[in-house]
């Protein structure tokens, strides 16, 4: 008895020491964040508010120029449209795909469930690049989908599928598939599967359990799922590149022509800020809206 | 109300890891009555959730059918059958309030609202939890999430009651209240039930009839009274409640019932009515409770106390209601003996031990095993 008010005598002072310390075991990550993303981000912040110059990055002074042009110029307009549609669009396909994918995946007992689940991961072990230039192959007017349709007789002239938003879509979707399809499979695995049998037992038929059961306790993954497709695909460098080519211009591979080709560091990085920013608000957005969607299952 | 029949029924499972096939229910025969309380008690693994799966339409049986008043219900999907089913996790819809829960079966249903709105009220008044309808599950304890799902599955006015192990995650105590307050639920709607449960006190407190299950088999399906004063095997006697098997042959018969068994203990009488063994090697089923000890032998002429032999006290332990003792009999073997509190019937103590001839039982001795 003693002994054991002893004991929390003695631990009770060291346990509030190590609280006082255990924000250190957070420096590493801290330190990491700060300097390689914090630090760039606000030079980044900085750059977009410099006078542009000719001969170096900038100019002395400061301006809104960059800013008005960003959010003035149609063309610059219509890019950061397109780049928004073309995200949602890939992602509400993505979220169709992934869906019944993840949904049988969880609730599978097959023996092959393991190698579905490696077919899905498969993709992420090959560079995106390299996955961009096989759609190509599939794609191209000469490609493998329009040569057997042409052989088969199903079209005379190639259909277009390169080059335009169709190929950039698909590409994205392909390419963003497994970042959704796992979310939601986790997502799925923790609804206990009692709770669509109880709803089977009371009446209910297999669609609409999906609906009332499955789908609104599905919620914490379909937002993740999401809004990280969504904010992949508004950052997407190299898929509208190779797939898009110059008529599917989408807005990171303009920021990166501003700054690469026409070096116009100021202007480049106020175009990266807004769409870092819509692309912000538009995540804040959806969070709302599925907040109010899925009310009482988030 | 409404009868179920199960006829022939089989279900068998591919082991994934074993890549064969194992028998769940290895043909499966039940007749209940409308309104019965009907408990399936037996170990893990014997088939009783499988059972109660197939009759809620969860599995589809090999074979055989299930027939709810003798419409043979195996092709019927699980949300056509008209069953309440009750889970042992509860399956309460995390994101709906309770009133929400207990009225999906209804909005299945196409139930008016305002008709709705009463017959939730009722159904929450019937399990006490009245003022509970605007919360949410997480909030309740696991008592009243039982009684939740208790009150979902009784709305709908089910044909058939299925409860799989619905008490297994209470503790002690509210599992006890929980036994009273289903049974009489029932027994006031007068609802066919089925129960699922390991427990052989929650299916003997109960039911109106036990199904014992070993193997995807039924060894009894009887009364409780039946299932534990004449139990059909060993098996079923191990499973329900505390017993002593004394090994013997039947060498003989006295008056109309009475069978003479020749054991290690001398000849002992056995009274009992159609034992499933008449003749041959048998095992005589003592409850501890029917054996009676004596601190000296009683002090009448030989003979006139049947079964009586001497015994070693081995053990005491006090159980408060009752004292456990472990007698160990001249021929070596230990008995389980349950009786009063004798200061006397000390471990060393020679003691005096007897059982009336027709309080034991009798049962075959499997096959194989020593005589």
């Amino acid at each position: 008895m003693n002994q054991a008010i002893g004991r929390i005598v003695l631990t009770a002072p060291r346990r509030r020491a190590a609280g006082r310390w255990r924000w250190l075991l957070i420096l590493p990550a801290l330190l990491l964040v700060l300097l390689f993303l914090g630090v760039p981000y606000l030079n980044i912040v900085v750059m977009s508010f410099r006078t542009p110059s000719t001969g170096a990055p900038y100019a002395p002074g400061f301006t809104v120029a960059s800013y008005a042009k960003a959010l003035s110029d149609p063309l610059y307009l219509g890019i950061l449209w397109r780049t928004l549609r073309i995200s949602v669009l890939v992602t509400a396909l993505c979220l169709l795909i992934a869906y019944p994918v993840s949904y049988h995946l969880a609730r599978t007992r097959s023996r092959f469930r393991g190698l579905l689940f490696a077919c899905i991961l498969s993709p992420l072990l090959v560079g995106v690049v390299i996955r961009c230039y096989g759609w190509i192959i599939l794609l191209a007017n000469n490609g493998l989908v329009n040569v057997t349709l042409r052989q088969w007789g199903l079209i005379r002239r190639p259909l277009p599928m390169l080059n335009n938003e169709f190929g950039v879509t698909l590409g994205l979707v392909h390419i963003y598939l497994p970042f959704m399809i796992l979310p939601l499979l986790g997502a799925i695995q923790g609804i206990n599967p009692s709770l669509e049998e109880a709803a089977r037992s009371l009446g209910a038929s297999r669609i609409w359990v999906m609906r009332h059961v499955v789908w609104p306790l599905s919620a914490p993954g379909v937002q993740s799922g999401t809004v990280l497709v969504f904010v992949l695909s508004v950052s997407s460098y190299v898929t509208p590149v190779v797939l898009g080519g110059s008529r599917v211009q989408m807005m990171a591979p303009i920021v990166v022509q501003q700054l690469d080709e026409a070096f116009l560091w100021p202007f480049g990085t106020a175009l990266a800020i807004v769409l870092a920013i819509t692309g912000g608000l538009s995540v804040v957005a959806w969070f709302r809206i599925t907040q109010r969607l899925f009310k009482g299952a988030l | 109300m409404t009868a179920l029949a199960i006829e022939g029924l089989r279900k068998t499972f591919r082991d994934a890891q074993k890549g064969r096939h194992v028998h769940a229910i290895d043909t499966i025969d039940l007749h209940i009555q409308s309104g019965e309380f009907v408990s399936l008690l037996g170990p893990s693994g014997c088939g009783k959730t499988t059972t109660l799966r197939c009759i809620a339409g969860f599995e589809t049986p090999d074979d055989g059918a299930i027939r709810f008043d003798g419409t043979d219900v195996v092709h019927t999907p699980p949300e056509r059958r008209d069953i309440g089913l009750v889970f042992q996790n509860y399956a309460l819809f995390p994101h709906m309030t309770v009133a929400e829960n207990v009225g999906f079966g209804l909005q299945m249903r196409k139930v008016k609202k305002a008709d709705a709105r009463q017959r939730i009220a009722a159904v929450l008044d019937m399990v006490q939890l009245s003022d509970m309808g605007g919360r949410y599950p997480r909030q309740l304890s696991g008592g009243q999430q039982q009684r939740v799902a208790l009150a979902r599955a009784l709305v709908i006015e089910p044909r058939i009651l299925l409860l799989d192990e619905p008490l297994a995650n209470l503790d002690a105590r509210l599992r006890d209240e929980m036994r009273f307050f289903i049974r009489s639920l029932q027994q006031r709607l007068g609802i066919t039930t089925i129960y699922v449960t390991h427990d052989q006190a929650e299916a003997m407190v109960m039911s109106d009839r036990i199904v014992v299950m070993f193997g995807g088999l039924v060894s009894q399906f009887d009364t409780p009274e039946t299932i534990y004063g004449r139990p059909a095997s060993r098996q079923v006697a191990d499973f329900v409640g505390l017993s002593n098997f004394i090994p013997g042959r039947i060498t003989g018969r006295e008056g109309g019932t009475r069978l003479l068994v020749e054991t290690g203990l001398g000849v002992l009488k056995c009274d009992c009515k159609r034992p499933p063994v008449t003749h041959g090697r048998a095992m005589i089923v003592l409850r501890p409770e029917v054996i009676s000890i004596a601190p000296a032998p009683p002090d009448v002429p030989p003979g006139t106390i049947d079964n009586l032999f001497p015994a070693e006290v081995r053990e005491r332990h006090y159980l408060g209601h009752a004292t456990d003792y472990r007698v160990a009999c001249r021929d070596g073997s230990v008995l389980q003996v349950l009786g009063g509190a004798m200061d006397e019937v000390v471990p060393g103590r020679e003691v005096w031990c007897s059982f009336p001839p027709d309080r034991s039982w009798l049962i075959p001795v499997l096959p194989g095993a020593a005589p």
